[in-house]
């Protein structure tokens, strides 16, 4: 066979191919180029086929010229086929990452953005919804300054307008923000540039989430620090104080002036170590602990005890304490030191907290428990810090003394001693009233 | 608002912690005549004093309650007749925590706690000399 002749056959035969491979891709949807691609590479082959039969066959040799021209071009063909080809695989790859991204930026707990050079809106996807009350068309075409006070609005498209021109993306901004509802939210927002073929800045996407849960968490915990931090250190600071008393005693001879500084240091020792149990008591979950005996305790005696404590206080303010114990209520049997701890709580807490007028501690015997009752004419608890009372480390006010664990601890032993415990005020500067409840056992 | 140099200072101590105040009363006793102390464990008494009768100043403990210092002190600063009194607070806590209660107010110093009689001293000498922080 004549050597050109095999390089003809092999040159029809991979045209034959090319357009089958078309066909088979053309199963799924093509661009319509596509069918002029087919065409053409059909009608090239078609007549550089015929030419080669004819000439083979040896009926005419005429159309050699078609023959070359057909076959020449042929290559041309397959390229626009691979083209075709090649474009096809590139669109359904964006199709599957458009996908990708859509499905991602819809379901994702954040909201995403983008925003031209100027700050405006071009891109929200729908979780602005969430964090902003707004709904997406509210939101697209203004900038995030629109939805901020005006003093942030200005100092965050300061800090924006810097970072277009530095081109640099920008990680972790705080920012406060206002929703639909009128509420503050506190957002954390990233972003990076997008930049366009001259390298220009022409705009930028990121996310943003809402930390307003985390920034109020963050500080109540430093609030909480600080006040335990406070409150163990003002004894400590005290006693060091007395040491200072007890020195002087020392060097002039004064043992009326040592006692008084031992005695200082030594109570005010006494009460950091208290403090730090009671917060070791609240703080450590299941903290398993040896639990006293129950034994039989005289109430009226406890109760005289604690007065006599607190004399100092109760005759500056000119308080009048009542104590109606009767004898057939007098008698509890439970753990000595927790009710101890229990009415000191409570009673402390209404001689800190009465100005002027009364404080009345009564018990009544009832079925199966006996119900005492610390009243007060102080400044009472509003409706709703009520609820708050026996909540860990809460205290009304952040500037009050102490860690805010008397009643938190009042509870636990009360519910130890399987009774309840109700704390019920008219009002602010109405008084209070404490009401705990103990089962009575033989 | 001269004194003469032996003419007794007056001073209010409001501490609601009776060790503290102990400790003061046993500091003062041995300045003996150059200063006449009172001490009220409660801020409103300590405002009912001030306004009764004259005191040259006052030392302030910050956390109190029901009426905490920084109220009292606010309230002092308030009043035409008491914003003058020097006031000196000792506390725990750092200045830098009450620096937004103490901002502005004229006439006032810190110290914080444990302090020692000669640093208390000096301070109260500087005040008595005109010189504040």
């Amino acid at each position: 066979m004549h050597p050109v002749a095999i390089f003809d056959f092999v040159t029809f035969l991979a045209s034959l191919a090319a357009l089958a491979i078309l066909l088979i891709g053309w199963k799924r949807a093509f661009q319509n180029e596509t069918k002029f691609v087919f065409a053409g590479t059909l009608i090239f082959t078609f007549l550089y086929g015929l030419c080669l039969f004819l000439e083979w066959s040896g009926i005419t040799k005429a159309l050699e010229t078609l023959e070359d021209l057909t076959g020449a071009l042929l290559p041309m063909w397959w390229a626009f086929i691979l083209y075709a080809l090649l474009r096809e695989v590139a669109e359904k790859e964006l199709l599957t990452s458009e996908q990708k991204f859509k499905d991602l930026t819809e379901t994702t707990s954040d909201w995403i953005w983008e925003v031209n050079a100027e700050g405006v809106y071009t891109y929200v996807n729908p979780k602005v919804e969430d964090l902003l009350g707004y709904e997406v068309s509210e939101v697209m075409g203004k900038t995030p300054f629109d939805f901020m006070s005006e003093d942030e609005g200005k100092r965050i498209s300061r800090f924006f307008k810097e970072r277009v021109l530095r081109k640099e993306p920008f990680f972790g901004l705080e920012n406060e923000c206002i929703c639909k509802d009128g509420r503050e939210v506190i957002l954390e927002t990233s972003g990076i540039p997008i930049f366009d073929e001259q390298g220009q800045v022409c705009g930028y996407r990121g996310i943003d989430r809402d930390i307003t849960e985390r920034k109020k968490i963050e500080q109540m915990k430093d609030n909480l620090v600080r006040d335990v931090s406070h409150t163990l250190k003002s004894p400590l600071a005290t006693a060091k104080m007395a040491c200072d008393m007890t020195k002087k005693g020392i060097e002039s001879n004064d043992m009326e002036r040592i006692k008084s500084g031992q005695n200082i240091v030594v109570n005010n020792i006494k009460r950091s170590i208290h403090d730090i149990e009671s917060i070791l008591k609240v703080s450590i979950v299941g903290e398993r602990k040896k639990i006293a005996e129950k034994e039989e305790l005289s109430l009226s005696a406890i109760v005289n005890g604690i007065i006599e404590d607190l004399k100092d206080s109760i005759d500056e303010k000119h308080l009048d304490v009542k104590v109606n114990i009767p004898e057939d209520a007098d008698k509890l049997y439970a753990r000595r030191g927790e009710v101890m701890t229990l009415l000191n709580n409570l009673i402390d807490n209404s001689v800190k907290f009465t100005e002027k007028g009364n404080i009345s501690i009564a018990v009544e015997p009832k079925k199966n428990e006996i119900e005492i009752r610390v009243e007060d004419t102080g400044c009472g608890i509003s409706p709703e810090s009520v609820g708050k009372v026996f909540e860990k480390f809460y205290k009304r006010h952040a500037a009050l003394p102490g860690m805010g664990l008397g009643l938190t601890i009042c509870k636990e032993i009360v519910e130890r001693h399987n009774g309840k415990i109700e704390v019920t005020s008219k009002g602010e500067g109405k008084g209070a009233t404490v009401i705990v409840r103990l089962p009575r056992l033989q | 608002m001269a004194s003469a140099k032996n003419e007794k200072k007056r001073i209010l101590i409001v501490e609601d912690d009776e060790d503290m105040r102990e400790i003061y009363r046993e500091m003062f006793e041995n300045k003996g005549s150059k200063y006449e102390i009172e001490t009220v464990m409660d801020a409103r008494l300590g405002f009912k004093k001030l306004v009764e009768s004259k005191f040259d100043f006052v030392i302030l403990d910050i956390i109190m309650e029901p009426m905490s210092g920084d109220t009292f002190f606010a309230t002092m600063k308030g009043s035409e007749e008491l914003k003058d009194v020097p006031v000196i607070i000792v506390s725990v806590l750092d200045p830098e925590d009450l620096e937004w209660q103490i901002k502005g107010a004229k006439k006032i110093d810190f110290l914080r706690k444990p302090v020692t009689e000669e640093q208390l001293f000096e301070k109260i000498e500087n005040f008595t000399a005109g010189k504040e922080t």
